[in-house]
């Protein structure tokens, strides 16, 4: 082989090598690319994917947003705000006058955290009698914004004087903590979404957004207060003094009970008296004797009860039993106060209406019925408005067709065939052969009434249903 | 040896490229060029291909990503209303209502007016709602009128019966020591401190069911 073959064949190998090489670096620059853009493609398809998903999630998630939001402003409305917490001490000193308890002290205790719920701590020192405490108690506890009793001690008061009336009012030293909560929405950082056509949205889940308002609720407890009671808190020991003082006290205050009841009797009586008087004229005066027999008796007992004539328990027990309780029942009976019907805006009863018609139509009996949970309470004083009466009555009739029609779903129906002929039609029910006007056997007061070729009707409770099947 | 080529010359022979030369030549060419078409099918083919359909999928994810934006802004709001409503609940049910408490012992203490069964009367009364977790307790010391121990224990009996106690999760067993106080009628008592433990306010109130 020539030299110069052998250059050229190193030549030549050279280059194709140099170019080959060249070539294969850019095809895996090419290739790596390639990987790179599968991978990426790979990942953006998975969250086209997850997206999609995510968009068939925002009608439901739209609907759970408004009814929280909606219902959040009504659950807050448990916490007191802002502006009323300036007035805390305001409400309290209401409730310690009210009560009657005397308040020695109030001051504000820092409290931790101060997010979306601040929470707002005060010390309280006073003095009362174990009714009064309890009056307090149960004003602070059944206060419209939650007030939460944290803390509480009672020391027993001293006794200066022992069973002077068998019973003597005593202050006990009562330590409180209160605690309250203050909702500042201002202070998240969560950023509020836009939902596009909230209000008409919004309008539509009105019967779901009132069903989850009772979510929260807070407990009260109503205090009737029974004023017969011992103070738990009152040492009943006496000495022997004032055991004998306490007899004597004990036959005075007896025969205030004796006086008591017997004029209850003598008022029974003269009532009786007067529903056998046939003469108007002799009537009415009789009437007018009772009524100031009631005035002078009532004026009586109030004093009596105003200033404690009445202190030993068994004694107070008796006189609320057997004078007090029968003689509020006598006085109503006479001639209590006036019934005064609630005023009702029929705006709002029209609304109701056609919120319930529309339900209805929809075949959202559920709805129907939660609209009318809204109203219902005023509706038989409605009544007493000429112009309401009509509409109370179709409101009335729409809670029957939402009743009948939820008993009618929970039906077991079962329509295997029906038999369509110009002179006659049958269907298949539940495995018996029912034409128009017959009784569905098993099923109390339902009844076919017509017969189509995509639907049966029927008449349940008097309402006409039609079902298709 | 030296072959010399007399020849003019128009008439040598041209000189042939060797077989060597040739056979890495066609090699040459061969590996440049499959290399070329190979560079040309990944580049102009493959890659643009992938690049494509990851426009194509970039298209469809520009459509969709607002969405899932509003579905995230939704989903985080409702997590956030959640967490109030759950703190709002929480507040709720962690009171104790001590106005209910204190009535009902009040009446215990009455007992109907009947002292007979026990005559109770309290020195002072601690009461502690604790936390949402529990730990609240109440504390009541006070005294039995006369030394017999059974109404002690007659008064202990009607703490635990009855609402009262519903609640509490436990109470000391009874006990006290007797003190003497002459000249008073009664002149002995049992002087008695019982603690009386809460339960855990939120597990003993059941709430109402969520829609979310």
């Amino acid at each position: 082989m020539k030299a110069s073959d052998k250059k050229k064949i190193v030549g030549i190998a050279s280059i194709s090598l140099l170019l080959a090489g060249g070539f294969g670096y850019l095809t895996y620059d090419a290739h790596q690319e390639t990987q790179t853009a599968e991978s990426e493609t790979d990942s953006l398809r998975q969250q086209v994917a997850t997206a999609r998903k995510k968009k068939e999630g925002i009608p439901e998630l739209e609907k759970q947003v408004i009814i929280l939001r909606e219902n959040l402003k009504e659950y807050v409305k448990i916490l007191p705000e802002n502006d009323e917490v300036t007035q805390y001490i305001t409400t309290i000193n209401d409730f310690a006058v009210n009560a009657g308890v005397a308040v020695d002290l109030l001051r504000p205790i820092k409290a931790k955290g101060a997010g979306v719920f601040e929470r707002i701590v005060y010390q309280l020192q006073l003095n009362g009698n174990t009714a009064e405490i309890l009056r307090f108690l149960s004003a602070i506890e059944n206060h419209r914004r939650f007030i939460r009793v944290s803390k509480f001690d009672v020391l027993s008061g001293k006794r200066e004087r022992r069973g002077a009336s068998g019973q003597e009012e005593i202050d006990h030293a009562v330590t409180m903590e209160l605690e309250t909560y203050v909702y500042n929405p201002g202070k998240s950082k969560q950023p509020i979404a836009t939902i596009e056509d909230y209000e008409r949205k919004r309008d539509e889940l009105r019967a779901q957004i009132i069903t989850a308002r009772n979510d929260i609720q807070v407990e009260r407890y109503a205090l009737e207060l029974d004023l017969s009671r011992r103070d738990p808190f009152l040492d009943p020991r006496l000495t022997d003094e004032e055991l004998g003082q306490q007899q004597a006290d004990y036959q005075r205050q007896q025969e205030v009970v004796t006086w008591a009841q017997e004029s209850i009797a003598l008022l029974v009586s003269k009532l009786e008296e007067h529903d056998q008087i046939d003469n108007l004229i002799l009537k009415y005066e009789y009437r007018k004797q009772i009524d100031a027999l009631i005035a002078d008796f009532n004026k009586d007992l109030n004093r009596a009860l105003r200033e404690n004539w009445v202190t030993f328990p068994d004694l107070k027990r008796q006189i609320q039993s057997e004078v007090v309780k029968p003689f509020e029942t006598l006085k109503d009976q006479w001639g209590g106060e006036e019934f005064v019907p609630q005023r009702v805006d029929l705006a709002e009863l029209e609304g109701v209406m056609r919120r319930m018609t529309r339900a209805l139509e929809q075949g959202d009996h559920a709805s129907a019925t939660a609209e009318y949970g809204l109203i219902s309470a005023k509706l038989e004083a409605a009544r007493a408005d000429d112009r309401a009466t009509r509409l109370v009555d179709r409101i009335e009739r729409l809670l029957k067709i939402a009743e009948v029609t939820a008993e009618f779903a929970g039906l077991s129906l079962d329509v295997s065939g029906r038999i369509l002929r110009p002179d006659t039609a049958v269907v298949i029910l539940n495995g018996k052969a029912l034409a128009p006007g017959e009784p569905v056997p098993g099923l109390e007061g339902l009844y076919v009434t017509s017969i189509a070729k995509d639907r049966v009707e029927f008449l349940f409770k008097d309402i006409l249903i039609s079902k298709t099947f | 040896m030296i072959r010399i080529n007399l020849l003019p010359d128009e008439l040598r022979r041209a000189d042939r490229t060797s077989p060597q030369v040739f056979v890495t030549l066609l090699v040459g060419v061969t590996l440049v060029c499959s290399a070329g078409a190979f560079f040309a099918k990944m580049r102009f083919g493959t890659l643009e291909q992938a690049l494509a359909e990851k426009d194509q999928v970039n298209l469809q994810w520009n459509q969709v990503k607002g969405h899932a934006q509003h579905a995230d802004n939704l989903t985080a709001e409702m997590q956030d209303y959640n967490r109030r409503h759950d703190t709002i609940q929480k507040i709720g049910n962690s009171r104790i209502l001590w106005t209910r408490k204190l009535d009902q012992l009040v009446s215990i203490v009455d007992n109907h007016g009947d002292t007979d069964r026990h005559w109770i009367w309290l020195d002072s009364l601690r009461a502690t709602a604790g936390t949402d977790k529990g730990g609240g307790s109440l504390v009541l010391a006070g005294f039995s009128g006369t030394s017999e121990l059974s109404r002690l224990s007659n008064f202990h009996e009607d703490l635990l019966g009855g609402d009262f106690f519903g609640d509490f999760v436990s109470i000391d067993n009874p006990g006290g020591s007797v003190q003497k106080f002459p000249g008073l009628y009664p002149d002995a008592a049992w002087q008695f401190n019982y603690t009386l433990h809460l339960k855990n306010p939120e597990a003993s109130k059941k709430p109402g069911p969520k829609k979310r």
